[in-house]
């Protein structure tokens, strides 16, 4: 009874803040951003570590993304903006690159990012005891960095390496914090330190990763539409790998975002004024088979060719993909590299043709209506991870071959041994999709040199191919570089090494209230959160 | 006393030595090398496989390798994840806290149901009730769990709205998979219950308390029911393991945290040192729960003693 | 998930010499048995309906019609389509062939090395039943389906690499029944006399002690089926058995669940199959437990 006095203040103060809560958006003022509020955003799959240096699979650049800040930036129209780096140039071979870098630049430790930090990362990533598996491939034939003053750096190579401005936009690339990677050691890779809009907060295994707000972020890239800190306070990223359950999750509103929307949902939430939908292509290859040149049946490039022609790409994104990632109509290279071919005229979807390849090849129709020649049996084995649209296309694809007498075999695992398999060439048919930004990236894919140990998945020694990547890796000539890979493209479908099916995509989902949420320019995977805000 | 529980100790020490031998071997008979995994899910070079095979101690003959393992196994130390990156034992400890709580929530209930179920069926029995009884129990072995599970989130999750179809934490996500693991595990508890029940409700002592005109409730509850608990705790802790392999596919299932959920993708990615760590707990969980069971049962029932 | 009984509890339901009134007995009793004829009539429906699934299936299990996604029960599909066209009735067809061969087969596994044990541990004694029951011991102490899954991890995720795993896992059952069996087998007279006479040994098992562990492995077999095609479908649903398109139960199972909320016909056709399959051999099994060996009839 003491306490009524106060009491009644409390009452007042919140009648109070009720007023002010009704008649605010009464008057009409402008909802612009607001810094504030937290929100969770849910992706499929756990990230395996955070640190760049290391390792750098897809599900660990959804949050290495806005913990780390790279070198340079890249737009919607693929230039190169500067970013940490405010000025580059080239030596005349294309050997050596100088960087300028910006002032005032701290990392969450309050450390500075400097031509030190650039330095040791670099040489962090080469050093075989940091056992990098992602990173090393974008410094290509790394020599050595040099630094020249506290902000500039120059970066040599072994021979030219004319992807290298491209590569530095890679989210694989971004700078960590020299000092927490001393002090933390073997634990970094759980405690990432960078100078991104936001810093690591907690990970709790199989559920969650906490990024709290870098209130001292003043270098966003300049694609932002946010120059300052980020509005969040806090973004949570939680893991939900059942699809179901993570969209059901942000369709009753616990959460605020969800990444890889499974296309069969897309669909109904794209319909629903409450959500706004996302859905950009990515770069680097399409969603692709690799056809196995040194195998039976498929050495017989009379076999290869009729599967090209069976591969109807628009019934492929309509039934595996629900018609969310629109149908390939090139080679090797996604519709947003500049360097894309469209092959599409190469192979039209013709099952007659396809049959009358067959025949003219000599491969004859057996009692049960598999196709056989010389006693080698029209089966093919199809080798890849599994996840529930390409192993859609395959079910879809294997019933579509057996009208022209063709057998499918589906062998898929989340492991090591499907990568051997590929390597040692137990396949037909083996899945391959791969993002990245500069095509010099394609020669790890598609070389001569990575059969059997590598990533080249045709095994077959072709030494037009061969050549078109060697060159195309380091040719400084810009305007000869982009002919190099286009002949290249031509020659894969020529040689029907690959058959495309669609584009990879992104999809993503966020309440209409939660704005300037964006995914990161052209590697569009990564969700965005620095220009985000919740609209009040 | 003393001597009885010693020996069961001592027994026990073969039988770890199998299991991490087994578990140890596993590895050994896997189709390739697991080092390629790593390389092939972060997309990397291949010019380091030498070193890391190296890193894994997978350069060094068998048996010395099974001694390693054995000797920091032993110390709960059971090497870094190979997908990860992190230490399994970390690992193990963040997940084993969601997975204890599914089974013992799941240990509860079907206690709670499989002992009411035994009981009503034993006291009523040869009429509808315990046909019934019988029936439902049927339909618990009878069904996957993994399919109880989907029928479970479909009409409590997705139709009517009331609980979370998945994730860990909190009350309410505990309760569909709790059921769902239970109610299997109910079915065979509610069947050696009332087994059990009417054995001893045919027992001499039984008949004279009867006899004696004590009130059918008494005899049920203050003589048989005693007796009757006896076998009931070992299948219970039988039961316990049921559970733990359940566990994996109700993780699964609700997309819940857990030591199985762990061992099962573990098992799909061919970590090794990940399998070999939850695996092991698992059964070392198991192996421990039914020793305890068998010293309890050994206390309650002095006629029984370790031969 | 374990079968609903011990391998201790049949141990005893053998006996010796059973003459032509001894399986007319048990005839009479199983025909009078409502769990035998309930559990053995749907047995044999499922059974002839696997059996004959190209002449009762509509459709290929394997042929999609991008015509008709997911598309709910109807007079052409009475279970409705999948997520790619196929006809679901005639996927559960022929799944039912998957699933009664891994359940026939891991318990054909389980059987021939349960017995192999149980008869060397039995008859031999001493070191070698030492050293056998230790074996056994680690196998039991796996807890449910985690030494199938720790057999798929070392010899690689496949249909037939899971039917072996789940036999593996059910030879503990039978080396107990048969074991138990063998030792009260033999302190039977015509046993020792037998031995007395000299009678080389791989005689005396095959002829002497065989016969008399037949009955309780029959019934620990029939219960041990319908774990076997729930463990068996369990790691396809983990993604560690069958692969697709094979129209696996537990395969299915788990490809239909991504569509719940939209087309739950997906998941519900292949779970009510494994019900049923599994409902019925564990009737049939209770049954013939009940039938052969009536002191445990309760």
């Amino acid at each position: 009874m003491r306490n009524r006095p106060l009491l009644l203040v409390v009452i007042g103060a919140l009648i109070g803040a009720i007023a002010i809560g009704t008649t605010g958006p009464a008057s009409g003022a402008p909802a612009g951003p607001t810094p504030g509020g937290q929100i969770s955003y849910a992706t499929n799959r756990e990230p395996d570590m955070l640190d760049v240096n290391v390792g750098s699979s897809r599900y660990d650049r959804w949050v290495t993304a806005s913990i780390y800040d790279q070198l340079l930036a890249m737009d919607q129209s693929g230039k190169i903006l500067p970013w940490l780096a405010e000025k580059w140039s080239v030596s005349g071979d294309g050997r050596v690159y100088t960087l300028n870098l910006k002032r005032g630049v701290e990392f969450h430790d309050g450390t500075p990012f400097n031509a030190e930090a650039v330095k040791f990362n670099f040489d962090r990533i080469m050093d075989p005891a940091t056992k990098s598996t992602s990173a090393i491939g974008l410094l290509g034939e790394y020599d050595k960095t040099e630094v020249v003053d506290p902000q500039t750096v120059r970066v040599a190579f072994k021979r030219p390496h004319p992807g290298f401005l491209t590569n530095l936009t890679d989210v694989t690339l971004g700078i960590q914090s020299p000092t927490a990677i001393r002090r933390s050691g073997a634990d970094y890779v759980r405690n990432p330190v960078g100078t991104g809009p936001f810093m690591f907060k907690e990970w709790i295994r199989r559920d969650r990763i906490v990024l709290v707000r870098n209130p001292k972020y003043q270098w966003a890239p300049p694609w932002s539409s946010n120059r300052g800190p980020a509005y969040l306070e806090q973004v949570t990223i939680r893991m939900i790998p059942e699809d179901g359950s993570r969209v059901a999750g942000f369709e009753s509103g616990q959460l605020d975002g969800i990444g890889r929307v499974p296309p069969q949902n897309a669909t109904t939430l794209r319909i629903d004024k409450r959500w706004v939908v996302n859905n950009v292509v990515l770069p680097g290859t399409g969603v692709q088979l690799v056809v196995n040149g040194n195998r039976a049946p498929t050495d017989d490039i009379a076999m290869r060719r009729a599967l090209e022609h069976m591969m109807n790409t628009d019934e492929g994104s309509r039934i595996a993909y629900f018609s969310q990632w629109f149908p390939h109509r090139g080679s090797v290279l996604s519709s947003n590299n500049p360097y894309f071919e469209n092959t599409s005229k190469m192979y039209p979807f013709n099952q007659q043709r396809a049959d009358q390849l067959l025949e003219e090849g000599g491969w004859r129709r057996g009692p049960d209506g598999i196709r056989v020649k010389n006693n080698v049996r029209a089966r093919l084995v199809y080798i890849g991870f599994p996840s529930i649209e390409t192993t859609r296309t395959m079910e879809w694809m294997g019933a579509n071959l057996r009208r022209i007498g063709v057998e499918l075999t589906i062998r898929e695992l989340d492991t090591g041994a499907i990568h051997r398999a590929r390597q040692a060439g137990e396949h037909n048919l083996a899945h391959l999709t791969f993002i990245f930004l500069d095509p010099g990236f394609l020669r790890t894919l598609y070389h001569s040199e990575g059969s059997g140990r590598g990533w080249n998945f045709y095994h077959t020694k072709d030494a037009q191919i061969d050549q078109a990547l060697e060159q195309g890796q380091v040719e400084a000539n810009l305007q000869r570089r982009e002919q190099i890979f286009r002949d290249f493209q031509k020659r894969m479908m020529e040689q029907a090494f690959i058959i495309p099916i669609v584009y990879q995509h992104q999809t993503s989902a966020v309440k209409a209230q939660l704005a300037g949420f964006t995914l990161y320019p052209v590697l569009g995977e990564y969700p965005y959160f620095q220009s985000a805000y919740l609209r009040r | 006393m003393g001597s009885f529980v010693i020996r069961r100790l001592l027994i026990l020490i073969p039988v770890l030595v199998g299991i991490s031998f087994l578990v140890f071997s596993a590895m050994y008979l896997l189709p390739g090398d697991a080092i390629d995994s790593l390389l092939a899910e972060t997309g990397g070079s291949t010019r380091d496989i030498e070193r890391l095979r190296k890193e894994f101690g997978l350069d060094q003959p068998f048996l010395v390798q099974y001694g390693t393992f054995l000797s920091r196994a032993v110390r709960g130390d059971f090497g870094m994840s190979l997908r990860q990156r992190i230490p399994v034992k970390g690992a193990i400890k963040d997940q084993m806290g969601a997975t204890i709580e599914l089974t013992l929530a799941a240990l509860v209930i079907s206690i709670g149901m499989g002992i009411g179920l035994g009981v009503v069926a034993a006291i009523r029995r040869g009429t509808w009730i315990d046909t019934t009884a019988m029936f439902i129990s049927l339909i618990g072995v009878s069904m996957p769990i993994f399919w109880s599970g989907l029928l479970l989130i479909f009409l409590f999750s997705l139709r009517l709205g009331w609980l979370p179809a998945a994730g860990t934490g909190g009350f309410a996500a505990l309760i569909l998979p709790a059921v769902t693991l239970g109610f299997s595990a109910a079915a065979i508890i509610a069947r050696v219950t009332r087994s059990s029940l009417l054995d001893v409700l045919g027992q001499d002592y039984v008949r004279t308390a009867r006899a004696k005109g004590l009130g059918n409730r008494v005899v049920v509850w203050g003589h048989a029911m005693r007796n009757a608990l006896v076998t009931v705790v070992t299948i219970v802790g039988l039961q316990f393991g049921g559970l733990l392999g359940g566990a994996v596919v109700v993780e699964t299932v609700f997309g819940r945290q857990g030591i199985g959920f762990l061992a099962a993708d573990a098992i799909r990615q061919q970590d090794f040192p990940m399998v070999q760590g939850t695996v092991l707990v698992s059964t070392l969980a198991f192996v421990l729960v039914n020793l305890a069971v068998d010293i309890v049962y050994g206390f309650v029932d002095p006629r029984i003693r370790y031969a | 998930m374990s079968a609903p009984t011990t391998a201790t509890t049949v141990a005893h339901a053998a006996t010796a010499g059973r003459t032509r009134t001894r399986t007319q007995l048990v005839l009479r009793r199983m025909r009078r048995h409502p769990g035998v004829l309930i559990g053995g009539g749907l047995l044999l429906v499922i059974i002839a309906a696997t059996l004959f699934a190209h002449v009762l299936a509509a459709y290929d299990p394997l042929d999609i019609d991008p015509e008709n996604l997911s598309g709910p029960p109807s007079a052409k599909h009475p279970l409705g389509t999948d997520s790619l066209g196929r006809d679901l009735l005639s996927r559960v067809l022929y799944g039912g062939r998957i699933s009664l061969l891994l359940g026939l087969i891991s318990v054909a596994i389980s059987l021939v090395a349960g017995v192999a044990l149980g008869m060397a541990a039995g008859y031999f004694g001493g070191e070698t039943d030492e050293v056998i029951g230790r074996f056994i011991d680690v196998l039991l102490a796996f807890p449910g389906l985690l030494l199938a899954m720790l057999t798929i991890f070392a010899l690689g995720v496949g249909l037939t690499n899971a039917m072996i795993a789940v036999g593996i896992s059910g030879i503990p059952l039978f080396q107990r029944a048969t074991r138990a069996e063998v030792l009260s087998a033999k302190q039977n007279l015509y046993v020792e006399a037998a031995r007395a006479i000299g009678a080389p040994e791989g005689i005396i098992l095959w002829r002497h002690l065989l016969p008399n562990i037949i009955a309780p492995n029959v019934i620990v077999a029939t219960l041990r089926v319908g774990t076997a095609i729930i463990f068996g479908a369990s790691l396809s649903f983990l993604g560690l058995g069958a692969q697709a398109p094979a129209p696996e139960w537990g395969l299915m199972l788990a490809q239909g669940r991504t569509f719940l909320n939209v087309a739950w016909w997906l998941s519900f056709a292949p779970g009510l199959a494994i019900f049923l399959v599994v409902m019925a051999t564990n009737l049939f099994g209770d049954g013939l437990r009940d039938v052969l060996d009536p002191r445990l009839r309760a």
